[in-house]
């Protein structure tokens, strides 16, 4: 009987298999159409079409777009929130700022419980805690007898200053839950996270029982199947941090797994990279509507301590920090009345697609523009099964070319480039704004398109290298193996450095650290695999953004909180290019982290022993443009699958795979490492 | 390339064009994102009151940030060619700090850190950065004054004065700026930040220039506005040659006897792709803060442009220089020195930009009704200042609040909504202004039956009222407390504007919109609430589901249904939210208020806006082809 970890990436379009034998070092990667909304159907199919045998699998690990997409789709539950009277509206009103300055037709997105569900309560609490009104339990009660009469399926609940006394928070859900039932999920504010900011708090919360009976109905059906079909274990579930969870954990923070897609995805990046030999990396992921970079720094990726679903629903969770932006191999390339060639926003997606597919959309996109100058096999495009037709993109650029005045090469080369003028804009928002210098880190390109363009965006950026995985398109669920079980926990302090009362200091870890073991104990993790990583957020005071600085032990002297302000210190000079000295503001503690983590080895693939020489892959030429050459010009095009390690491939080349094109422009060289990724180095253009 | 020539023929090769256009406006987003992550005000951390821009060393604006203040945007040019006249000679690391407002600015808090690029020892561009400080002197925590005669009495002018020289601080400079300011240790991290964002985008200018040689970069200086202006006059060729005019006023002028209500007008004329919009009919320069100089006219108007033609944004000189702006020196839209400018912006601004709106809109109705929109809610400044009970530290804190949007041709205006003008500010968290701050906030909470009505209503003001726990003092310039914001076509205004001490207790008092060191006592309560959206059309045309679907969101109450909309909704079980529409009594309902139609004209909240009644068509007239 062989020991399978079993990771399943469920995406819009595919569901995707990873199936890993940690004794034999062997890994089984299978792809099948995703099957919405019955989205089980696709993880059954993924498992029959791998012939993998229920009694050999021993973990199995999963993720999903699901509560990202219920959001989006608003098929969530029909939920309410309880609030501290007078505040009504705090969801509502949001932080009532819009995204685009001139644009008086933008309209924000729906709030997930609508005013007439948000009901008030006699509370108040201060900001020290402190309470002003004590709660009206009869207003609960009242509220409990509205959201039977309503039916409503869960309810979240959310106070002022909730996060520094959660006693009335936890009383009502007492309440609720009494006069409701165990039917009705309820959740407060402060147990799912105690941070200061009251809508973003409240906006996560209502996320959260906005999710939960649809995620927690998802779970049990999956679990169901797995059963059914005879795997009784765990099912573990990716999260926004970068992390799994068991389902049983996630059914209680299901906002927690929203954006854990991605986050997969920057994991599999930094894993990648890792094993082709670099601890810094910027990950590159590029699909048919969109491109998501994330920036891994010795290993660790960005973590943001805060992310939105829409532009006015905030999650408050750590998650894997990431710019998504709409460039994609559908994004429509058009010609504005001022004469401008611009790219998106506007995607012809999957259906419609592209051009050369004849399928209704006429404009050229960033794919037709690839195809046209010879990138892509037409034999080939989403493995052959469709049938695509060049011409058709030639007549769609020509289009464009004839506004611009361009050759029809000129005009798709430039489409090219301003897409890639967008990504390179991105990269540089998640490097060099933030202090990180591209040039240290390797650029690891996945998805469907990324390795088309990663070399020019690379070039750009002055970085030396590329690395395209050999699993570019899986790089989600290869991730997802080897993703930590990992829990966080926080405790807000919210105090200036030098009035820290060290013992309540002690007090809020030692309760943390408490929590920690415990969700590891009822997590099942083996002593020997957990750890516990002790964090602090501190700030200058009257400010927002704070930093995260990790820490070897709880703070336990004044001489401890002395070495924190003075890291702070260094770290905030170093990040934002000045300090502000002692007497000009004082430095807040502001939160006090634990992270629970059960360490999953990562997955270490047999190495190959063959190797081989590019000459073996060589598999015909192609005419490729090249804008330095300024021409189609003959050009090698090798077929992924037999290349070999220590195989050399010089640029110009192409190199074709199932999922991915890689285009190695004039220049550059790719080396095929041990393990068969692609390891490019870039070299300037001239 | 090729260098075949069309009509919209560019210096440089259209791929070399749009990679430049993007990257100016790329160096000004990342040099703005710079300043907000540095920055140590709340009102820039979290309330986004700061710009950045690129022009050419004559002062023509090639960009700004995405989601930079609006009215800021328009006063970079007026600054640069100041500037340009003051100092004889500009040398590579010298840098200038500047807030005069006649000559180049908004108001004194808005401060601008101007940095001068040079290539190859050549003057090749300005970068600025504009921060809005919390506060720059003068008689009142926050430098705002209402009862202000004069400018001398708001706060710290300040022409062109070198901050850096070859890149090293003058100290008597800084020193200068620290004395005649509250807090300014604190600046410490408002200027550092300026200063590095000039210093970005010089460094990410200089590396195009690298790349492309410096004559392509400038031919992409020229190239991005003549887009702009190819972009802005097929516009303006689409719409009817014509006369279009608005008026709209402000509340009040405190400095003259009977405080009169100030009067706004523009005249707009089309003339095939020819715009000028005339400002000189408007009323006399107020005696109080509440007017603006010439360069923040320009910044409204070309505001009030943008948000009729979003697709043109970010500004730059290509559209400055299409619209002609005719103005007359000594009135209320362009004061001279010594005239007060604190309050501008809840004062001329808004009503510039919003009859900006009115005007285009007119021409637009009949060409593209969807980018008609009726008043949206005002700004109100709100300072508050003392020493912090328990900390014994000064305080000073400058606040705002969301509210209503103004209707669409086509949909509601959205509720909790930031002043059109500054999309990019957010408000404030409660739990954050409790703890630094004195007070305790007990409403976030909508105003009921605030929208302006309409077959496509306003949206909702807010009410963000607190307790005060300690002594504080309060400044507040405002407007449209007496008139709304304006409706169209039938819709009625919006909401009032509320600063009221102690409401709905005997020690009442209403301290409106001019309220100057009103000092509040530990345990005095404030109602602070703002202005619903203006309406569009006749409200007894609005759907009855929308009617009923607000009067159960508990937005709008029965009454007003019934008096109003001509809904007769009955409430049969609240718990369950089970209403029911009286059809026979709506549909007798309906007839009557058409019939009649006997609500005030005026300026008012709740009345017909006169102007935006006869000037607008209807929805079902407009998609009625």
């Amino acid at each position: 009987m062989r020991n399978l970890t079993v990771s399943v990436d469920i995406g819009g379009t595919f569901t995707d298999l990873v199936a890993y034998d940690a004794e034999e070092r062997q890994i089984q990667t299978v792809k099948v159409p995703s099957t919405p909304p019955r989205f089980i159907e696709g993880v059954m199919n993924a498992l029959d079409k791998a012939g993998i045998a229920a009694a050999d699998v021993g973990a199995f690990k999963h993720g999903s777009t699901i509560a990202t997409n219920a959001i989006i789709q608003r098929r969530g539950a029909k939920a309410g929130l309880v609030t501290t009277r007078g505040m009504r509206d705090v969801l509502g009103a949001g932080r009532a700022n819009r995204p685009d300055l001139f644009n008086s037709n933008w309209d924000p997105s729906p709030a997930l419980v609508p005013r007439r569900h948000i009901l008030e309560v006699g509370e108040r609490v201060d900001y020290l805690g402190k309470v002003m009104t004590p709660l009206n339990e009869d207003d609960v009660r009242v509220a409990a007898r509205k959201f039977r009469a309503r039916e409503i399926e869960s309810v979240a609940v959310a106070y002022l200053n909730s996060f520094v006394n959660e006693d009335h928070e936890r009383r009502t859900k007492e309440i609720l839950e009494e006069e409701l039932g165990e039917d009705v999920f309820v959740c407060t504010s402060a147990e799912v996270l105690p941070e200061l900011r009251e809508f973003e708090r409240t906006s996560t919360v209502a996320a959260n029982a906005y999710l939960a009976p649809v995620i927690g109905r998802y779970l049990d059906g999956l679990g169901a199947a797995l059963r059914d079909w005879g795997y009784p274990g765990e099912v573990f579930v990716t999260h926004s941090g970068g992390g799994i969870m068991s389902a049983r954990a996630a059914r209680e923070v299901p906002a927690r797994i929203c954006h854990s897609g991605p986050a997969g995805g920057v994991i599999g990046g930094k894993r990648v990279g890792e094993l082709a030999g670099f601890e810094n990396v910027i990950t590159f992921d590029m699909g048919g509507t969109s491109a998501d970079l994330s920036l891994v720094e010795k290993g660790v990726p960005s973590i943001a301590s805060e992310w939105r679903v829409d532009w006015n629903i905030p999650i408050l969770f750590p998650a894997i920090d990431l710019v998504a932006i709409g460039a994609g191999g559908g994004t429509i390339a058009w010609v504005d009345e001022g004469g401008s060639l611009r790219t998106g926003p506007q995607s012809a997606g999957a259906d419609p697609g592209p051009a050369c597919l004849g399928k209704g959309n006429e404009e050229p996109t960033v794919t037709d523009a690839q195809l046209y100058l010879g990138r892509l096999n037409p034999e080939t495009y989403l493995g052959g099964d469709v049938k695509i037709d060049v011409d058709l993109a030639e007549q769609a650029i020509a289009k464009i070319g004839e506004q611009l005045g361009l050759s029809t090469p000129e005009a798709a080369d430039g489409i090219i480039r301003i897409a890639n003028d967008s990504m390179i804009t991105a990269a540089r928002l998640i490097s060099v704004e933030r202090g990180y210098d591209p040039r240290d880190y390797a650029l690891v390109a996945g998805g469907g398109a990324g390795p088309l363009h990663a070399v020019e965006i690379a070039r750009e950026l002055q970085m030396k290298s590329v690395v395209v995985p050999l699993a570019a398109g899986l790089t989600s669920a290869v991730g997802i193996l080897s993703v930590d079980l990992r829990h966080d926990f926080v405790r807000p302090v919210l105090t200036q450095a030098r009035e820290v009362d060290l013992d309540d200091l002690g007090v809020k870890y030692a309760q943390l650290l408490e929590e920690a073991d415990q969700v590891l104990e009822a997590e099942k993790v083996p002593e020997e695999r957990r750890t516990l990583e002790l964090s602090i957020d501190v700030r200058y005071y009257g400010q927002t953004p704070y930093l995260n600085l990790t820490l070897d032990a709880v703070p336990a002297s004044a001489e401890d909180l002395q070495t924190i302000v003075a890291r702070y210190n260094d770290q905030y000079e170093r990040e934002f290019g000045y300090r502000l000295e002692e007497g000009v503001s004082q430095v807040e503690i502001v939160n006090a982290r634990v992270a629970a983590i059960g360490i999953t080895d990562p997955a270490d693939v047999r190495v190959p022993e063959e190797t081989g020489d590019a000459a073996e892959a060589l598999v015909g030429s192609r005419d490729v443009y090249f804008a330095e050459v300024g021409d189609h010009q003959s050009t090698s095009i090798y077929a992924r699958a037999k290349l070999r390690s220590g195989a050399e491939v010089n640029g110009p080349a192409v190199i074709d795979h199932d999922e991915t094109t890689v285009l190695v422009p004039p220049g550059a060289t790719a080396t095929v490492d041990e393990y068969l990724n692609l390891v490019i180095t870039v070299k300037p253009a001239n | 390339m090729s260098t075949a020539q069309t009509d919209t023929a560019t210096r440089n090769d259209p791929i070399t064009f749009a990679v430049l256009r993007n990257a100016f406006r790329s160096m000004c987003n990342e040099a703005s994102a710079l300043i907000e992550r540095v920055s140590y005000a709340p009102t820039i951390t979290e309330g986004h009151d700061y710009s950045v821009s690129v022009l050419t060393p004559d002062g023509r604006l090639i960009s700004h940030g995405q989601r930079d203040q609006a009215p800021h945007m328009g006063t970079f040019e007026s600054s640069v060619q100041h500037l340009v006249k003051t100092v004889p000679e500009f040398k590579p690391g010298d840098v200038y700090i500047f807030n005069d407002p006649y000559t180049g600015g908004t108001h004194q808090n808005d401060v601008k850190i101007m940095r001068p690029i040079f290539h190859d020892g050549e003057l090749f561009a300005f970068g600025i950065a504009l921060c809005h400080w919390p506060d720059v002197g003068g008689p009142m925590h926050g430098t705002f004054n209402p009862h202000a005669t004069e400018c001398y009495a708001e706060g710290l002018r300040m022409p062109p004065l070198k901050l850096y020289e070859n890149d090293e601080p003058v100290q008597a400079i800084w020193d200068l700026v620290g004395m005649n300011i509250r807090v300014p240790k604190e600046r410490v991290a408002e200027i550092f930040a300026q200063y590095e964002a000039g210093k970005l985008v010089e460094r990410r200018l200089l590396g195009y220039v690298e790349k492309f040689g410096a004559e392509v970069v400038k031919d992409g200086f020229e190239d991005t506005m003549d887009h702009s202006e190819r972009l802005f006059r097929a516009w303006v060729s689409k719409l009817a040659d014509g006369e279009y005019e608005f008026e709209d006023f402000g509340d009040r002028d405190l400095g003259r006897e009977g405080e009169p209500m100030i009067r706004v007008h523009a005249k707009m004329t089309i003339e095939g792709d020819q715009v000028t919009i005339d400002w000189s009919d408007s009323g006399p320069a107020p005696i109080a803060s509440w007017g603006f100089a010439r360069p923040a006219l320009l910044s409204a108007t070309y505001d009030g442009t943008m948000h009729c033609f979003p697709e043109l944004a970010p500004l730059n000189h290509g559209v400055v220089r299409s619209i002609n702006i005719v103005s007359k020196k000594g009135t209320c839209v362009d004061v001279e020195e010594p005239t007060p400018v604190t309050g501008y912006c809840s004062g001329a601004y808004e009503k510039v930009d919003a009859i900006t709106m009115a005007c285009w809109g007119q021409a637009l109705q009949h060409v593209e009704p969807r980018r008609v929109h009726a008043a949206t809610v005002n700004l109100q400044n709100f300072c508050t200042g003392g020493v912090h009970p328990t900390t014994g530290q000064p305080f000073v804190s400058y606040m705002w609040l969301e509210g209503g949007q103004g209707a669409r041709t086509y949909a509601d205006g959205n509720s909790f909504y930031m002043m059109i003008f500054i999309g990019g500010a957010s408000n404030q968290p409660n739990e954050v202004l409790e703890r630094w701050y004195p007070m305790y906030y007990d409403e976030a909470e909508a105003v009921i039956d605030s929208c302006g009505d309409g077959e496509f209503r306003g949206g909702f003001g807010i009410s963000r009222s607190f307790t005060a726990w300690g002594d504080t003092e309060l400044v507040v310039l405002g407007d449209r407390e007496r008139v709304g914001p304006f409706g169209l076509a039938g819709g009625t205004n919006g909401g009032p504007n509320r600063v009221v001490l102690n409401i709905d207790t005997p020690k009442e008092k209403n301290l409106g919109m001019f309220a100057s060191k009103a000092i509040l006592k530990a345990g005095d309560r404030l109602h602070f609430s703002s202005n619903g959206g203006g309406g569009y059309g006749l409200p007894w045309d609005r759907k009855v589901e929308s009617v009923l679907d607000d009067v159960i969101e508990e937005l709008l109450s029965l009454e007003k249904a019934r008096d109003v909309y001509g809904v007769a909704i009955e409430c049969r079980d609240a718990d369950s939210l089970d209403y029911a529409v009286d059809e026979a009594a709506t549909e007798a309902l309906r007839a009557a208020l058409r019939a009649k139609d006997d609500r005030a004209r005026g300026l008012g909240p709740g009345e017909v806006h006169p102007g935006g009644e006869q000037l607008f068509r209807r929805p079902e007239e407009l998609y009625a082809s």
